[in-house]
């Protein structure tokens, strides 16, 4: 186990060295003069030569690479000359809005997917058990960002239930801050459940044919009790690596979502800096927000070792 | 099946029958996707002779009619016909889906046979592929767009870019296992050039899994080139794709939430018909991976 951990662990040095070498090479796909387009064109020479040696573009690309690693390495991911701060304190300004809604929308994914998952499974070949399949394949099937949109206009803008966009920070209540969160969490979460449920189905249906479940039923063990803590939990392994990949989308469609109600976090950032062409911005984000997902992927895959000690990877 | 009275096969054959039903209930459900894929396609063809209007032509006398007899799915924000222009852009998402899935495949397919047949060449192919799968895929795609600019040619390079290493992964686990099989091995036995091995006993062995997975890369495609428009980093605003036609819609979602909406629909039942298409093909390919996406 320790060894397992140590091994994936040294693993990761690689992974984010790419991540970090495909983060710089990003800005260099700019057609032209990343620093010209930074600052238009009426930018005059002084200023472009000033930004050029700011961003080290005056170097040679090697130089440039090894110098961004370096910074990297000491946790700096660059200066915003538009943000006027480092990119890194941009971002942690920022975080908690994007941390709190993947953390609602995992909530809300994993409850949905896996009650779904479990009901179709309990309920299979019935009516319910399509029903479930159908809802969890049209989630798949659907924009996010379209039934956020279609959520603000029905539950926001129509029934009035919820704020149609705008944050509530943690600080100023955990009440408020859920309930200006619920409709993008949910966006997200809906359309985030269908494969876990997809997967809790399969797995639960596999697990009810073995023979302990049989044999726990004929002891007598109340039903609810079979399927949870007979079933559930064996069926829980696939599950868990399906909620990791989860996470990774998680971290992606909080853009969008972000976007969609105007909240405050990382992925508006990203949309603004694009749109502000400033490039040490979103390189910064790209390489956190990967590196974050990295490690969850490294987390969930050391879950998942812990969680079935029939796995070994040595 | 044998019809056996005996009781000891009865569990058997009644496993038999429901799986039978089961894969019977799951084509149908195949079937209807290929419907609604073929539906989308055509109606994609004839675009130009279906639609009552111009796409592009703006008409501010009719702007923000509800949908009704003349304007089937109602008018935008500066009079265009959202039922021609949803038309129109089902041109542009097919397209879109169907590039990014040739030039995916190509790379993806020639990493994978690369990797899974050269032991050389595997390790850095693979990492760097790892490398790339490290980034969460509309993340990814969204900055490449912000590199390369918004333009129609460069959604289709940044999704193709998303999506090889996916293939390269699927193709190079085939590789591996073909590789080792007795009629490869014959096959270099009796002297046959690497590249005749490779595209003749090898690349036919990976054409299923590729197949299946092109659905599902499609579908995805569709929903991403949906959102990099949304976001503004993706297809320029003046070409009606779904996407685009969506985000024109969201400042007007109170007063004209048609505008989104119809759009939206029109996703759902592409990708739709793609998913249950791509669920179908793989149960027929390989049962073991059902459940899986």
């Amino acid at each position: 186990m320790k060894a397992y951990i140590l091994n994936r662990l040294a693993a990761l040095i690689p992974t984010l060295l790419i991540v970090a070498t495909v983060g710089f090479l990003l800005i260099h796909l700019t057609p032209g003069d990343p620093a010209a387009v930074m600052l238009g064109d009426e930018a005059d020479l002084k200023d472009l030569e000033m930004l050029r040696q700011q961003m080290g573009l005056d170097q040679p690309i090697p130089v440039q690479l090894l110098r961004w690693l370096g910074r990297l390495f000491r946790g700096d991911l660059g200066y915003s000359i538009f943000l006027k701060r480092p990119v890194l304190q941009a971002i942690t300004d920022r975080l908690e809005c994007t941390l709190l809604l993947t953390v609602y929308s995992l909530i809300i994914s994993v409850g949905l997917g896996v009650v779904m998952g479990i009901v179709a499974a309990v309920k299979h070949n019935t009516i319910v058990d399509q029903i479930m399949m159908v809802l969890a394949l049209l989630g798949v099937s659907m924009p996010s960002f379209w039934l956020g949109l279609n959520l603000i206009w029905l539950l926001a803008l129509g029934l009035r239930w919820f704020p149609s966009s705008g944050y509530v920070p943690l600080a100023q209540g955990v009440v408020a801050n859920m309930r200006s969160l619920f409709l993008p969490s949910f966006t997200l979460g809906f359309v985030s459940a269908a494969p876990i449920a997809r997967m809790t189905r399969s797995s639960m249906l596999a697990v009810l044919n073995q023979d302990y479940i049989r044999t726990a039923r004929a002891k007598g063990l109340k039903e609810w009790s079979v399927i949870l803590s007979h079933a559930f939990r064996n069926a829980l392994i696939p599950t868990v690596t399906m909620i990791g990949m989860t996470v990774g989308g998680l971290i992606a469609g909080a853009i969008i979502v972000e976007t969609v109600f105007a909240l405050p976090g990382v992925g508006r950032l990203v949309i603004s800096s694009i749109s502000r062409r400033d490039y040490p911005a979103i390189q910064g984000i790209l390489i956190f927000t990967a590196s974050i997902y990295v490690l969850v992927n490294l987390v969930v895959d050391i879950l998942y070792v812990y969680l079935d000690p029939r796995v070994k990877y040595l | 099946m044998t019809e056996t009275k005996s009781t000891s096969t009865e569990p058997r054959n009644m496993v038999a029958l429901a799986q039978g039903i089961n894969t019977l209930r799951r084509s149908r459900m195949m079937t209807l996707g290929l419907l609604l894929v073929l539906a989308v396609s055509v109606l994609a063809l004839i675009a130009p002779r279906v639609a009552p209007f111009d796409p592009l032509e703006v008409d501010p006398m009719r702007r923000l009619q509800s949908p009704g007899p003349v304007h089937r799915m109602g008018t935008d924000d500066v009079g265009r016909d959202v039922y021609s222009r949803v038309l129109w852009g089902s041109r542009v998402s097919l397209l879109v889906g169907a590039l990014v899935v040739v030039f995916s495949n190509l790379i993806g397919i020639f990493v994978g046979l690369l990797s899974g047949y050269f032991d050389r060449v595997d390790k850095i192919l693979m990492r760097f592929m790892d490398g790339l799968m490290a980034f969460p895929t509309t993340l990814l795609a969204i900055a490449m767009m912000a590199a390369l600019g918004a333009r129609l040619s460069n959604v289709i390079i940044a999704l193709s870019v998303v999506y090889v290493p996916r293939v390269a992964r699927v193709v190079r686990g085939v590789v591996l296992t073909v590789r080792e099989t007795a009629y490869v091995e014959s096959a270099v036995a009796i002297g046959a050039p690497t590249w005749k091995i490779i595209f003749f006993h090898v690349l036919p062995n990976c054409l299923d899994p590729i197949i299946v997975q092109s659905s599902f890369i499609f579908a995805q495609s569709v929903l991403s080139e949906a959102a990099l428009s949304y976001l503004g980093v993706g297809i320029p605003p003046w070409i009606p794709s779904w996407g685009n036609i969506m985000t024109g819609g969201r400042m007007f979602i109170n007063v004209a939430p048609w505008m989104t909406l119809y759009p939206g629909l029109a996703i759902i039942v592409c990708v739709l018909g793609l998913n249950l298409f791509g669920d179908g093909l793989r149960d027929l390919v390989d049962p073991r991976l059902r459940g899986v996406i």
